[in-house]
């Protein structure tokens, strides 16, 4: 059997991973804030989008941008009610508070809608497929890997064409300047936790429409953006991009050697590129005096 | 004239008795000694991982790993070797100790986020390695085979090892504290590159601290599944082990001894008068956890301590 249709999948399931690994990497860049909540924000978004598909039925776009909204709200918010009081040079707080968030929203969940597995049905849509290159692909899943491309694209045109992209890119560097510019700092990082917050949450609705999620999926999915963002890089669209279909496509590989192995195989990439960026062999060989 | 020397000795007889009596009181109270043995695990856990996160600000997501190390590697070499599950906990101590420098030496170059979720990362592989072994009875876990363990008194034997467990270590750590190289520690918690600029070698002591808490905590999961007879990848490689360590460690104190007693005592009374509500307790757990971080980031014993500068367990020193 031909691992080509693997490969085109993990590619189209990676576009999403890299989207995951921009909302962290996001966060950390501008604010130096590792939100550990954020696979749940990715589950949240899911099951935010299956709720409103079940309860008002409207289309699956109409449903993506009240998504995109009501996250966008809920990470301004957690960044202006919380994680702004916790700036500085000490990144513990911030991440044992998110730690602590992830802990509630993820038994929030399980208490209204239960532990079960669960996957969104959008319909006929879902068992279209078109032939490339001799294997059949479904639709869907380059439907929303071209929604994840867009997306990517959206972001680098909000960074390089905008006054709110060029002040991010200010507060990345240096927060200090950006005030004497007249930003409100608190503002923009607010609306950058937004932001992350969004692109992850829609990523994980895209996510949960081809796949399944649970409760419990949002550990995961935090290792997975964790991951996209060490080997992708920080502050670096086009690395996230390739870091996430980099892992989609060995993630997906794993599973067809071995079923059960779950992120097993993308973990143990990680870690080879993680000691190949770290393996330093000059450094072996000249002591270094303390 | 006299040198420096530690303050408040009076101080420290508190803290015997204080840690005397809660022994004592866990001897002779109750029958079923469950929960006690439990909570003398998991605060000599507390401590462990308070010496990594409080003192050398290395704030750790995968301890986990430990406790599962520890508790297979009991498991595996009673099971193979056949000896005594007690002498065991050596070997869980041995292996958790070489994991820990394998682990130390991978992480090498990643400090904070970096650190924090990279060890996770390594728990989470080691979690689902152990889930594909079959030779351990891979998702299936494993019992433990020890025909020689006697019904009657195991329950007591197992509690004793956990109350020496959490004694030792206390004692231990607080001993340490007080030497040279805890000393050391302290410095780099309240200013790293002062620390160093002084002498005191950070990295090498973030080593010893960070195997010293694994070894804890792989000896407590040890122990901890010993007293259960069974063993699982899902329940001894599991996050809420962390987590509970974590919320001990954040909302007593962390980087002081006496916050991760204060912690373990609102963990578990929370735990108990939430018995019936599982999802609420963690709930708030997570609630305490997030709203410490805010109104109190050195925790309770962290505002006790700045108010009245008391302490249970004297570190510091005072010139006369």
């Amino acid at each position: 059997m031909s691992f080509l249709p693997t490969i085109l999948n993990g590619l189209m399931v990676g576009g999403l991973y890299g989207l995951f690994g921009l909302g962290l990497a996001f966060a950390f860049g501008i604010m130096r804030i590792v939100n550990i909540a954020h696979g749940e924000f990715i589950v949240l978004g899911a099951y935010i989008g299956a709720s409103l598909l079940s309860v008002t039925h409207l289309p699956l776009p109409a449903v993506i941008v009240l998504v995109a909204v009501i996250t966008f709200a809920l990470g301004w918010a957690l960044q202006t009610v919380m994680l702004n009081r916790m700036i500085g040079p000490n990144p513990v707080p911030a991440m044992v508070a998110t730690m602590g968030l992830s802990i509630i929203i993820r038994n929030a969940l399980v208490e209204y809608y239960g532990a079960d597995i669960r996957a969104i049905d959008i319909g006929p849509l879902q068992d279209q497929g078109v032939s490339i290159f001799g294997t059949s692909i479904g639709v869907l899943p380059i439907i929303i890997f071209l929604i994840a491309v867009l997306l990517f694209v959206l972001m680098h045109i909000l960074l390089t064409r905008t006054t709110l992209g060029r002040a991010f890119r200010a507060a990345a560097d240096d927060f200090e300047i950006l005030e004497t510019l007249g930003f409100n700092r608190k503002r923009v990082y607010a609306i950058a936790m937004g932001l992350a917050v969004t692109l992850s949450a829609i990523a994980g609705l895209l996510l949960a429409i081809r796949s399944s999620y649970s409760p419990y999926s949002g550990v995961e999915r935090l290792l997975i953006s964790f991951e996209v963002v060490i080997i992708g890089g920080i502050g670096s669209l086009r690395g996230s991009f390739l870091a996430g279909l980099f892992l989609g496509v060995v993630q997906l590989i794993g599973l067809r050697i071995n079923p059960n192995s779950g992120p097993l195989f993308g973990h143990l990439a990680f870690f080879l590129i993680l000691l190949a960026k770290q393996a330093n062999l000059p450094a072996l060989f000249i002591r270094r005096r303390a | 004239m006299n040198g420096p020397v530690f303050s408040r000795n009076a101080g420290l007889i508190g803290g015997v008795l204080l840690v005397g009596a809660l022994a004592l009181s866990a001897i002779l109270l109750p029958v079923d000694r469950r929960l006690p043995m439990e909570i003398c695990l998991v605060l000599a856990m507390a401590q462990g991982w308070n010496l990594l996160c409080g003192y050398t600000g290395l704030l750790s997501f995968g301890h986990q790993a430990f406790i599962g190390v520890g508790a297979y590697t009991l498991f595996l070499v009673v099971n193979t070797l056949g000896i005594s599950p007690f002498l065991g906990l050596a070997f869980s101590a041995t292996v958790s100790a070489v994991v820990a420098v394998v682990i130390a030496l991978l992480l090498k170059g990643s400090r904070d986020a970096y650190f924090s979720i990279g060890i996770w990362v390594l728990a989470d592989c080691l979690r689902l390695l152990v889930g594909q072994w079959d030779f351990v009875g891979s998702s299936q876990g494993m019992v433990l085979n020890a025909p020689d363990i006697d019904p009657t008194t195991f329950g007591d034997a197992v509690f004793w090892a956990a109350l020496a467990l959490v004694l030792v270590t206390q004692f231990a750590i607080f001993g340490l504290l007080r030497t040279r190289f805890g000393l050391g520690l302290m410095a780099i918690r309240d200013n790293e590159t002062a620390a160093a600029s002084v002498g005191i070698a950070p990295g090498r002591s973030r080593i010893i601290a960070f195997v010293a808490s694994a070894v804890i905590c792989a000896v407590g999961g040890a122990i901890y599944y010993l007293s259960v007879l069974y063993v699982d990848p899902a329940g001894a490689f599991d996050l809420d082990w962390q987590i509970r360590i974590l919320f001990i460690v954040i909302v007593g104190g962390a980087g002081t001894l006496e916050g991760p007693l204060i912690g373990t005592a609102i963990y578990f009374l929370l735990r108990e008068f939430l018995q019936d509500h599982g999802g609420l307790f963690l709930i708030i757990q997570g609630a305490i956890a997030a709203l410490t971080m805010l109104f109190a980031p050195q925790g309770l014993w962290g505002l006790v301590q700045a108010r009245t500068g008391f302490q249970l367990f004297p570190t510091k020193w005072v010139t006369q």
